[in-house]
């Protein structure tokens, strides 16, 4: 489980992260929910420690993170984080030599499945094949946890269908996904936990299927509720 | 140290065109350089044979290769020039690059499951190798350029020449090339300390952005003072002082050692902890 | 593996490159040369250093040739160039070295190797400060002393000002102790206020400051310019026979004798006055002539007795040199073509009666190119080629020769020659051009 307690960061004279405290399970399919500048972006780089924190723990799987982490935690980043140069192919080559949980016959599967071309430039990729090719990296790591920032921005429709296909598949199943999106009701019917930002903090945090099955509130219902208070 | 070295192997196989256009460059202009000017001498030579009708040698100083390239200092230093200039700015590129543009490696680097502290050495002996990797090839170049010398002019005129006075013919090369290796070392340990600096100063600015460049600045400011200020201070150039030259320079070389050891320490340190993506 | 063929071999490369150039000498073109001995005894050539260039076409390289072979100044190594001692007063003297080695906290900050003094039970270190407390060009003089007393290692430092406000400048030129007292020799130059403001520069002085060597107390303080010296340091011309009014430039100058080793203890010290004159002007030619008169001051009894004039015609020559070692006074004057050799005792203030005359060729040439005089020996490098004649002459044509001051005897002789092999030895020779010929002086 990704567990953040108390989490503060101050960014630009504001505080962007304000006593943040949420959980991500294993198994489960996590969505943080937020309005633009809430900081979504800011948690995940936070939880793979690439921004550092002011206050507060960030712990995986009850451990204090280190660099143990990442072989168990990947990360789909929102734009391309490889050199341009490197054809993707070189991408995948410098993701085997460094980690152990690399899986390159599932790298290899996945490259097939989003039919991408492993001699082009990483350079030359549109936004969705972009996109894909993140999710490959960030999949064909037998990690046990995925971060993934925007995974659907900005993407066509097709792509958009291939990618949700990913989710339901068994390359998802065991881990536990934490995901940021703006699409909340093209993706709710794919998310099991909701955490919904507010003023730096967790303003709510539930289940999806027990808040429809019981209150029979969709997401997009409990977030205008939220918002409007 | 797997992990550094393949690290390592990744900065310079991204740099390697640039490099291998830097020694192409130098190699072509320098080359040429001295073509043209034994060229040149070589026809001043006949011109004045046949307008006077005496022959060359004694009017001209025989022909030497290490004349030739005092002759030459300009277009020699060109290509010397410009590869200074494109690894002082790869010094910092080396960071930014992987910040700025489309894509953020710094990402993918700070995320490895290995130590920070092995993307930091990698770019650090990077620089260092492609420094060391273009003196090398200059010192390659001279023979060559001394060959070509050798073929163009007449045999018979030629004085020869050693390649240690060549080098030291050209003004750039009596910094870059000096004669002592305990100059080279001196000034090449002041150069890695530099960058040293400079890495600790790229690293403050990337943890604190707008602050970070003031700290970063001001960091840098300070280290050159305690480098270059103490020894004029207690008195290394005076015939008398207090304390004795050797004293003096030990202190200096302590202090030296000292910024280094601090600016290793804090660019690991804001890299482990404080940088941000 | 295969992958990082390209990191390893620049890696390889840039050390091997590097490391090549620098094991295999950076000195480039620069033959070495040995001093080969002709005539004599090579141990008398131990103290010698003969300076020149190595001129092989692509400019000069400065060397120095000495019994041990040749240095070149190209390429000095980090230790030379940084970690040794660079200050000229700690290197240069064998007793300053010995005296840093011994008492390292003392020696900082020396800077005048006259002002020192040292016995087996004393060291002691005496300078003169001018400076101005009221920065209104008042200068107040004192005399600094600091005494080390070898047995305890302690230093007892003493400041007496001199309650004097018309000095110019002032500089020490002696220490010495006779039992308790310490005797300051300073050279002094007075000024006088002027009427209108500023002051005008008045005639030079020797004086000896006596100090207490305990209390530090200025016990006395003696002017000693003997009404002899004086009276030809007068103002006119070089000698009856010249019109003052052909006199174009005139130079007095007062110094002492340099001593061979300046802490060492010693009575005596010579007292030099010395007057050159050029005289010449319209459709005149030129003529330097040099008037030279000494004097030796006791400092035990405080008296000052010239000392007898040389029967050679000293205005001939162009230059002097002169040394005080012990108790002997070697004067050497010399021009181009000879040299000149007059030894006083200074114990008994008489002159020695076998003044040597001798003429380069005597010695073995035909010009004398650079002569100095060091510890009762003269040194001097000899050309085969005429003074006249215009350039100067490489090393076929120099010999190095070195004399015994008091006879005139040749002691050694020898000359450079190349280390190689024999079929260059002629080319390299031609090369290399001497010129200059150094003593260590103690």
């Amino acid at each position: 489980m990704i567990e953040l307690k108390e989490v503060r960061k101050r960014y630009r004279g504001r505080n962007v992260l304000n006593g943040l405290s949420f959980t991500a399970e294993k198994g489960s399919i996590t969505c943080l929910i937020g309005m633009n500048g809430a900081g979504k972006s800011t948690i995940m780089k936070a939880i793979m420690g690439l921004v550092p924190i002011k206050e507060g723990q960030i712990l995986i799987d009850g451990k204090p993170r280190g660099k143990w982490m990442y072989e168990k935690v990947s990360f789909v980043p929102d734009h391309l984080t490889m050199p341009l140069g490197m054809k993707m192919s070189e991408g995948l080559t410098f993701m085997a030599d460094f980690y152990e949980s690399w899986n390159a016959e599932r790298a290899a599967e996945l490259m097939r499945f989003f039919r991408l071309e492993p001699k082009e430039k990483i350079g030359n990729l549109s936004k969705g094949t972009a996109a894909k090719y993140n999710l490959v990296l960030g999949l064909a790591l037998n990690s046990e946890y995925v971060l993934m920032d925007e995974p659907f921005s900005g993407i066509d429709l097709f792509s958009r269908e291939m990618i949700a296909d990913v989710f339901s598949s068994e390359l998802i199943e065991e881990r536990g996904v934490l995901l940021t999106t703006h699409e909340i009701d093209e993706v709710e019917y794919l998310i099991d936990k909701a955490v919904i930002l507010q003023d730096g903090k967790a303003g709510l945090e539930f289940d999806c299927e027990t808040m429809r099955s019981e209150q029979g509130k969709s997401i997009v219902d409990v977030m205008r509720e939220v918002y409007s208070r | 140290m797997r992990n550094y070295l393949k690290l390592l192997h990744m900065e310079i196989h991204r740099f390697r065109s640039i490099l291998f256009v830097l020694m192409g460059l130098t190699a072509l202009v320098q080359i040429c350089a001295i073509a043209f000017s034994t060229i040149g001498e070589i026809n001043e030579r006949n011109a004045y044979f046949q307008q006077t009708g005496k022959p060359a040698e004694t009017f001209f100083a025989a022909m030497s290769f290490t004349r030739m390239v005092q002759n030459t200092q300009f277009w020699f230093a060109v290509p010397v020039g410009l590869s200074i200039a494109v690894l002082v700015i790869y010094a910092f590129l080396i960071w930014y690059r992987d910040w700025f543009g489309r894509s953020t490696f710094a990402f993918r680097l700070l995320a490895l499951p290995s130590e920070r502290r092995n993307v930091y050495f990698a770019k650090l002996t990077a620089i260092l190798t492609f420094i060391f990797a273009m003196l090398g090839f200059q010192l390659l170049l001279m023979p060559i350029c001394r060959a070509v010398f050798t073929m163009i002019a007449p045999a018979d005129q030629i004085q020869p020449s050693f390649i240690a006075d060549a080098i030291f013919a050209n003004q750039a090369f009596k910094i870059l090339l000096p004669r002592s290796f305990g100059e080279f070392f001196a000034n090449y340990g002041l150069g890695i300390i530099a960058l040293l600096i400079l890495f600790a100063s790229i690293l403050l600015e990337r943890s604190y952005r707008w602050l970070g460049i003031a700290l970063g600045l001001a960091y840098a400011g300070l280290c050159a003072a305690l480098m270059f200020f103490p020894p004029l201070a207690l008195g290394a150039e005076y015939s008398v002082g207090y304390l004795y030259t050797e004293e003096i320079y030990a202190i200096q070389i302590a202090i030296d050692l000292l910024i280094a050891i601090v600016s290793v320490w804090l660019g690991l340190y804001l890299l482990k902890k404080k940088v941000s993506v | 593996m295969k992958r990082y063929i390209l990191s390893m071999a620049l890696g390889v490369f840039a050390v091997g490159a590097i490391g090549t150039y620098y094991a295999s000498g950076t000195e480039g073109d620069a033959p070495l040369y040995k001093l080969v001995t002709l005539e004599g005894d090579v141990q008398e050539a131990a103290n010698m250093q003969l300076g020149g260039h190595y001129i092989g076409g692509v400019g000069s390289k400065a060397l120095e040739l000495t019994v041990a072979g040749t240095k070149y100044q190209l390429a000095p190594s980090f230790y030379e160039k940084y970690l040794q001692d660079n200050r000229f007063l700690t290197t240069q003297y064998e007793d300053m070295k010995a005296l840093k080695q011994d008492h390292r906290n003392f020696m900082r900050g020396r800077s005048s190797i006259d002002s020192f003094y040292r016995d087996s039970d004393w060291v002691i270190y005496a300078d003169a400060v001018l400076y101005d407390p009221s920065s209104e060009y008042d200068w107040r003089s004192e005399l600094r002393m600091d005494v080390l007393e070898e047995a305890t290692g302690k230093v007892a430092k003493h400041r007496i000002d001199l309650d004097e406000s018309n000095i110019e400048w002032f500089r020490v030129n002696d220490v010495q102790r006779i039992g308790d007292e310490v005797h300051i020799l300073a050279q002094v130059r007075q000024r006088a206020k002027l009427p209108e403001g500023g002051w005008k520069s008045l005639s030079e002085e020797f004086r000896d400051y006596v100090v207490d060597l305990g209390s530090g107390k200025l016990l006395r303080r003696d002017v000693l310019m003997s009404e002899q010296l004086k009276a030809t340091a007068g103002t006119s011309g070089t000698s009856e026979a010249e019109p003052a009014a052909n006199v174009i430039r005139s130079d007095l100058s007062l110094s002492i004798a340099p001593i061979q080793r300046t802490s060492q203890p010693s009575e005596y010290v010579v007292l030099q006055m010395s007057r050159s004159s050029t005289t010449g002007g319209e459709g005149v030619k030129e003529k330097t002539t040099l008037v030279r008169k000494y004097a030796v001051y006791s400092y035990r009894t405080g008296k000052l007795t010239p000392l007898p004039e040389s029967s050679t015609d000293i205005s001939a020559y162009s230059h002097s040199q002169s040394e005080l070692n012990g108790d002997i006074l070697t004067v050497m004057y010399f021009d181009n073509r000879s040299l000149a050799i007059a030894r006083y005792n200074v114990a008994t203030e008489t002159l020695d009666p076998g003044e040597l005359t001798l003429t380069a060729k005597q010695a073995g040439g035909q010009s004398i190119k650079s002569v100095t005089l060091a510890q009762d020996r003269v040194y001097a490098l000899l050309s085969s080629e005429d003074s006249n004649k215009a350039g100067l002459a490489d090393s076929r044509q120099i010999t190095a020769v070195v004399l015994d001051a008091g006879s005139g005897k040749t002691l050694y002789r020898g000359e450079a020659a190349y280390e190689g092999p024999a079929d260059k030895a002629e080319e390299f020779r031609k090369k290399l051009w001497l010129t200059n010929i150094y003593a260590n002086r103690s």
